[in-house]
């Protein structure tokens, strides 16, 4: 190092660049990969302090204001339909009121103007009240929708009544606090019967939680599945293709032959089958664990089998058989030559391969097998879509599905750019990238 | 070549037998079965559940000797024999005195000798569990002659359901593979010809945007879309007036159904093949022959059709096969969300009753498919690439 670094500074030439410098600067080239990168940055960022960006608790319920719509796109009104004839208790006729709700885009929701009608730069939300609406059968039903004489205003740095977690790595390591980043503060909100107010930017799901914060807390999940499953997959994938390829043999063998077995049977139909081997009554902790573990076991097959094929090759390459010759052992020569070699590989399959286990989280978990009530997670989130009817009258409880797409979009931006950079000619032959 | 479909084609069986008993030994493994409930739920008859239990090949019932054979076991404190003394059956002794069968099979429910499980109905009949390795033989025997056995859930001979599944799932899939190919390869092809012009830029961002849509919530989206407009019908194969149509009805109210699960399950495979034809594509044009058609005074169109072209769609063809992977999973889930009556649906509902010959028939069968369809890929590759030799 020390001889290269003077024979530049003689010929005036800046130092040369080791690979990864190399990498980062093919990467931060490409515009594409770079809005990846940081979109992940910002939802994995978001998602840790969930808890303190979140208004509300994870199972904060609140049984009035089930499936309110997203206040972020607006706001629901009242509007009379008519009048119901009926009878009182001395039998004089009187006329009940009939309503109906209805939806107004960027009307209401979270507005810029207090309760007087002046803008201001505080955001504030209308309070909700319910309605009560008869219909012909002389059934009373409540109908919830704003009270949009009154608005309360959005507090920053509320303090809540109960702790709830503030930051979470990964849903292990947690810090608690009472601070939430914005939120309603108690004094605001008016006592009044059939007056409820809420923060609902993202709406509220079938059980009256937040969806926003559900979905914050749901993205620990998700996205940390995907980051230690890869990371274990690959582990397996890089012990047992180093092994398969630098020894060969009945090794070779029998380990490919166990690739094949995993890879013969389709990913989603072998994760199914090994769910149903695995007991229900699990904790939330088990649940998780048990998540990655199905994903991993099915998921390291193929980078196995791709790093069994690199290592085949490396092994003959020079500086393999030189460091042989002057008598390093078998695990020097893996762990210290040929594994190097193969890392800018493996980052790039990882980060491709990432989306993978994130897709695998959000399956089980729709398909009921998965994350359960009362934990979140994006796929179990998508679940209350399942009844077409549900989603059709709340669409907006897929929101959700929007966190998955931008998680596995960003990821797939990152990983194709990161691919080009790393080295261009490693993936000949491979699909390429659009921006060449 | 025939020797290498030959070689492949005798690592099937292997292949198929280790997936089948590792997943009948994970299907055995899993806690409780389609019966548990049964046999908690005090309404129903022991005897009755029991029954069903033998008739599903779980339990072996045993004779009068076997039970004879059994000799003298101790159980919950008590020492138990099953002895023969010429009756109509044998006497149970309960440490040495003979109780009536009511009274035995009350404490008998279930008892294990020696690591062997034995279950007894209300009126002592004594049943033995049998083992996973025994039980995995006689389904495979079974098998052989394709009999997979009967569903639970379904009463039916598991075979004639699968069958029925398969054909739906090749159905959706073959009309995503249609709408794949029909939508990639022209826009790979047109992306390649002018690359970096906009068509080139918005097909990569289309690609894109198909690989990473998860195909849960493109397929919600997609029924959402239906439930708004009306254009599209919500789940099924087909409505439920069907019979009333005549015979062209019938099959446009099949393409109705069929059309929005197709197009979801193929937009996702599209990106792939777009991406590799237009990598083809551009590969192809770089090429000797291209130039020198070119030289030769070759119109752009021949150039583009009679030499880039042929050359650059020949792998593509195999791709099918070896997408089947994708597809069968992706399938998997447009099926449950979009609720088509496929292979996947049946896996899912099969796994939610607990029905385990259901659940092994369609892991066996999805694995037939995707092996079949790599073997097809490959041998397809090299019939239509004279330069990819098989050995």
């Amino acid at each position: 190092m020390n001889i290269s670094k003077d024979k530049s500074n003689d010929s005036g030439m800046p130092p040369p660049r080791g690979p990864w410098a190399i990498l980062w600067l093919r990467l931060r080239k490409n515009k594409l990969a770079m809005t990846g990168g940081l979109t992940l940055i910002v939802l994995y960022l978001m998602c840790s302090f969930g808890g303190f960006i979140a208004p509300y608790g994870m199972n904060d319920t609140n049984k009035y204001t089930v499936k309110y719509g997203p206040m972020l796109f607006g706001g629901y009104t009242i509007v009379k339909t008519g009048d119901i004839l009926a009878e009182d208790e001395n039998f004089n006729e009187i006329l009940l009121p009939s309503y109906e709700k209805r939806w107004n885009w960027f009307d209401g929701g979270l507005h810029f103007h207090d309760s007087d009608g002046n803008f201001t730069l505080r955001p504030h939300v209308h309070p909700l009240r319910e309605y009560e609406s008869w219909d012909e059968y002389g059934e009373m039903e409540y109908i919830l929708a704003e009270d949009q004489t009154r608005s309360i205003p959005v507090r920053f740095f509320v303090q809540a009544e109960e702790e709830h977690e503030v930051f979470s790595l990964c849903g292990f390591f947690k810090v608690f606090g009472h601070t939430h980043l914005m939120g309603l503060s108690p004094a605001d909100i008016p006592q009044e019967p059939n007056l409820h107010a809420g923060l609902f930017l993202l709406g509220t799901d079938v059980l009256g939680r937040d969806l926003w914060t559900r979905i914050l807390y749901g993205g620990q999940v998700s996205l940390s599945v995907g980051l230690i499953g890869i990371f274990i997959s690959i582990s397996i994938g890089l012990f047992i293709g180093g092994l398969a390829g630098y020894f060969g043999g009945i090794w070779d063998f029998l380990l490919m032959r166990l690739v094949e077995l995993l890879l013969a049977i389709p990913g989603l139909y072998l994760i199914l089958t090994l769910r149903y081997a695995l007991p229900n009554d699990l904790t939330s902790r088990q649940t998780y664990i048990m998540i990655v573990a199905i994903l991993a076991i099915v998921g390291w097959a193929s980078t196995g089998r791709m790093i069994r094929g690199m290592v085949l090759s490396l092994r003959e390459s020079e500086y393999a058989l030189a460091a042989r010759s002057l008598g390093g052992s078998s695990l020097r020569v893996i762990l210290r030559h040929l594994l190097p070699n193969t890392a800018s590989i493996v980052i790039v399959t990882a980060t491709l391969y990432v989306p993978y286990y994130i897709l695998g989280e959000v399956a089980l978990s729709y398909l009921g097998f998965g994350i359960t009530e009362p934990d979140s997670s994006w796929g179990l989130l998508l679940k209350d879509c399942q009844v077409t009817e549900v989603m059709k009258y709340n669409p907006w409880l897929i929101i959700p599905g929007f966190f998955i797409f931008l998680a596995v979009l960003a990821y797939n931006f990152l990983g194709d750019g990161l691919r080009d950079a790393a080295d261009p000619r490693a993936f000949l032959g491979a699909s390429r990238n659009h921006e060449e | 070549m025939l020797t290498f479909s030959l070689r492949r084609l005798l690592s099937i069986p292997p292949l198929v037998l280790v997936v089948s008993f590792l997943t009948f030994l994970l299907l055995k493994q899993a806690p409780g079965d389609f019966y548990s409930q049964m046999e908690a739920d005090p309404t129903r008859s022991t005897t009755e559940v029991l029954r069903q239990k033998e008739n599903a090949g779980l339990l072996v019932r045993l004779d009068r000797n076997q039970l004879v054979a059994i000799g003298e076991f101790s159980d919950d404190g008590h020492r138990w024999s099953f002895a023969d003394e010429g009756g109509e059956r044998p006497v149970i002794r309960k440490d040495g005195t003979p109780v009536r069968a009511k009274e035995a099979s009350r404490s008998l429910l279930k008892f294990q000798i020696d690591g062997i499980q034995y279950q007894c109905d209300d009126e002592a009949v004594v049943y033995r569990k049998v083992g996973a390795i025994e039980g995995f033989f006689s389904w495979l025997f079974n098998a052989l002659t394709l009999d997979f056995g009967t569903s639970y859930k379904f009463n039916r001979p598991v075979f004639g359901i699968i069958a029925e599944r398969l054909l739906n799932t090749l159905t959706l899939s073959l009309a995503a593979l249609v709408i794949a190919y029909g939508l990639g390869v022209p826009l790979g092809i047109f992306a390649a010809v002018k690359p970096n012009s906009r068509l080139d830029h918005s097909a990569g961002i289309i690609a894109f945007l198909g690989l990473s849509i998860p195909t849960v919530f493109f397929a919600l989206l997609a029924m959402l879309f239906a439930s708004y407009t009306g254009w599209f019908p919500i789940g099924d194969m087909r409505s439920l007036d069907y019979d009333q149509y005549g015979f062209f009805g019938k099959i446009a109210n099949r393409i109705h159904h069929l059309f929005l699960p197709a197009l979801v399950l193929g937009t996702s495979a599209m990106a792939g093949y777009m991406r590799q034809a237009r990598g083809n594509m551009i590969e192809a044009l770089g090429q000797d022959y291209v130039r020198t058609a070119r030289a030769k005074g070759v119109s752009e169109q021949g150039v583009l059709f009679k030499h880039a072209f042929r050359n650059a769609v020949n792998p593509l063809v195999t791709l099918f096969g070896y997408s089947l992977a994708s597809l069968l999973s992706g399938s998997l889930l447009v099926e449950i969300v979009m609720n088509w009556p496929g292979l996947g649906r049946l896996i899912f509902e099969a796994i939610s009753a607990k029905d385990e010959p259901l659940v092994l028939a369609s892991v066996l069968i999805s694995t037939l498919l995707l092996v079949f369809g790599n073997l097809a890929a490959d041998i397809l590759l090299a019939v239509v690439d004279p330069r990819v030799r098989l050995s």
